[in-house]
């Protein structure tokens, strides 16, 4: 407890959770990142990664602690609709299942998804696209930063800032010592933690929850959560999935995973994860249903589902959805941190700024940059922005990213102007709608304009791709 | 019940998909579980982790 909040967990514990998970991923990082002895162990595990650690890392990456405390704001916001919204963004993870067979068959010696950009599209589309996938990633890192904080706040009193700065400095150090082999490593342990603690906690609440008194106080207080044709909900269903393809298809956090993985295994990983995927926000998010008829007092939105389940579950489930969101916050910062690192040396440092290759420095940089990355998440987090608002504003620059990226992969008269037009505006009309009508259309409207583009030009195009000058 | 209460009858998800939804969904986060920890034994037996 801290000045005079409740909390859900005694502080005390709070830490000890802390230290001790965080001493456990420091030391498995180390252990597995002893077999990194190339540069390309460091940056992509050696590019043998087998099925299942290969679907557990790709599970686990997309299992963030938004989607452990957005989806019960989800469902508490916009009702059952809402839940399924959230599961939506499964449909990146099988989608790119064969985009993956596609990378590994064109770009075998490939390493990130900005080497395809300047390959493909050439220098424009390339700096772009790098400046939008920054964004993402930062986005995406300082939503989960600012995530886990609130959680450790509200759930053991540990102070804002404390919360953050341990988080970060743990997925820092460990990804550190073993790079890729430490991420994938530890991301099955954290799969697997984060799967038994959503089944626990989900199959308490059911176990000791009323779910016709519940349905039935929603259909009386509160009945457009049960509403089927709620129209916010059922446009944040699309703009749901169309958000999780930019997310997915551009973002180097997964095209490092589709190197890092065998060829054969890659597409099987990638749908397999979506599969396991998609009933975690439901799972996760309809204990917020019961907040009404259980009296929860929600102050901020963002933490109704520890509340609840700590409110249900007591001292247990309060343990529980803090380990699950640590596993969760981890699991996700250090792929963030390894592929973006990996974006930035290889992208900005080899190819822009042409720092030296040679394995030991190129080592040292990359280290030098998961450093920065995570000082820079760091302060940006104390800002204490909103979730929804740091994801979401990010929602139209990578969905504008969709159509180049298929268009980019497949047809070989897809023109790099065209994919420069649809970039620029997808991006500026998702965001016009971002804040002229709600957030909940700005990722379709920027993922439709930027397909119009494509698909206007294409017939234009007279020029024909070689895809051999993607090996290179 | 006012013409309006009445249409909102027809639009309401019934309680019967709500409960299954989260069934499935529990089932289906379990059956995840089984799969990686079995799959991982495979990899494992057969040399294929890494």
């Amino acid at each position: 407890m801290s000045d005079g909040v409740i909390t859900l967990l005694d502080p005390r514990l709070g830490w000890a959770l802390l230290c001790l998970f965080g001493l456990l991923w420091v030391f498995l990082g180390w252990y597995w990142g002893r077999r990194a002895s190339s540069v390309d162990d460091f940056l992509l595990a050696g590019r043998k990664v087998g099925l299942a650690l290969g679907t557990a890392t790709a599970m686990a990456t997309w299992v963030t602690s938004n989607t452990v405390m957005l989806a019960p704001v989800f469902a508490l916001e916009k009702g059952l609709w809402g839940m399924v919204a959230y599961s939506t963004a499964s449909f990146g993870l099988f989608l790119f299942a064969p985009l993956s067979r596609r990378i590994r068959t064109l770009m075998p010696e490939g390493h990130t998804s900005g080497d395809f950009m300047r390959l493909r599209y050439g220098k424009w589309a390339w700096y772009l696209f790098l400046v939008i996938s920054m964004v993402y990633s930062v986005a995406w890192l300082v939503s989960m930063g600012t995530a886990g904080g609130k959680l450790m706040e509200t759930l053991a009193g540990i102070p804002y800032f404390h919360g953050v700065t341990s988080i970060l400095l743990v997925c820092v150090i460990y990804t550190l010592f073993g790079g890729m082999y430490a991420v994938i490593g530890t991301d099955f342990i954290q799969s697997a933690i984060i799967l038994a603690g959503v089944l626990l906690v989900g199959s308490l609440v059911v176990i000791r929850t009323d779910l016709r008194a519940l349905y039935d106080t929603m259909a009386v207080e509160q009945p457009s959560l049960i509403n089927a044709l709620m129209p916010v909900a059922l446009l944040s269903l699309f703009n749901n999935m169309f958000f999780g393809f930019g997310e997915v298809f551009h973002n180097n956090v997964w095209w490092s995973r589709a190197h890092a993985m065998r060829a054969e295994v890659a597409p099987r990983a990638f749908f397999l994860s979506g599969l396991l995927w998609f009933p975690i926000p439901i799972a996760a998010g309809f204990i917020a249903l019961s907040a009404t008829s259980l009296g929860v007092n929600v102050i901020d939105p963002n933490t109704v589902g520890p509340l609840v389940a700590g409110q249900v579950l007591g001292k247990v489930g309060a343990v529980l959805v803090f380990v699950v969101v640590f596993c969760s916050l981890a699991s996700s910062i250090d792929s963030l941190l390894a592929a973006t690192s990996d974006l930035l040396l290889q992208d900005l440092g080899k190819k822009i700024l042409g720092i030296s290759s040679e394995p030991s420095r190129f080592r040292l940089y990359s280290k030098f940059i998961i450093i920065l990355l995570g000082f820079l998440t760091w302060v940006l987090c104390a800002l204490e922005m909103d979730l929804l608002q740091i994801l979401f504003l990010s929602g139209p620059l990578v969905a504008s990213a969709i159509w180049p990226i298929i268009a980019g992969l497949y047809w070989n008269r897809a023109h790099w102007l065209a994919a420069v037009l649809a970039m620029l505006l997808g991006s500026a009309l998702g965001l016009w709608a971002y804040f002229q009508i709600g957030w909940y259309t700005a990722s379709l409207i920027s993922s439709v304009v930027s397909m119009a583009v494509i698909f206007v030009s294409v017939p234009f195009c007279r020029q024909t791709f070689d895809w051999k000058k993607l090996h290179e | 019940m006012s013409n309006l209460h009445v249409a909102e009858l027809f639009v309401f998800i019934p309680f019967a998909v709500m409960k299954w939804m989260i069934y499935l969904s529990l089932t289906g986060v379990g059956l995840g579980l089984l799969i990686l920890i079995v799959l991982f034994i495979r990899d494992w037996k057969g040399g294929r982790l890494w």
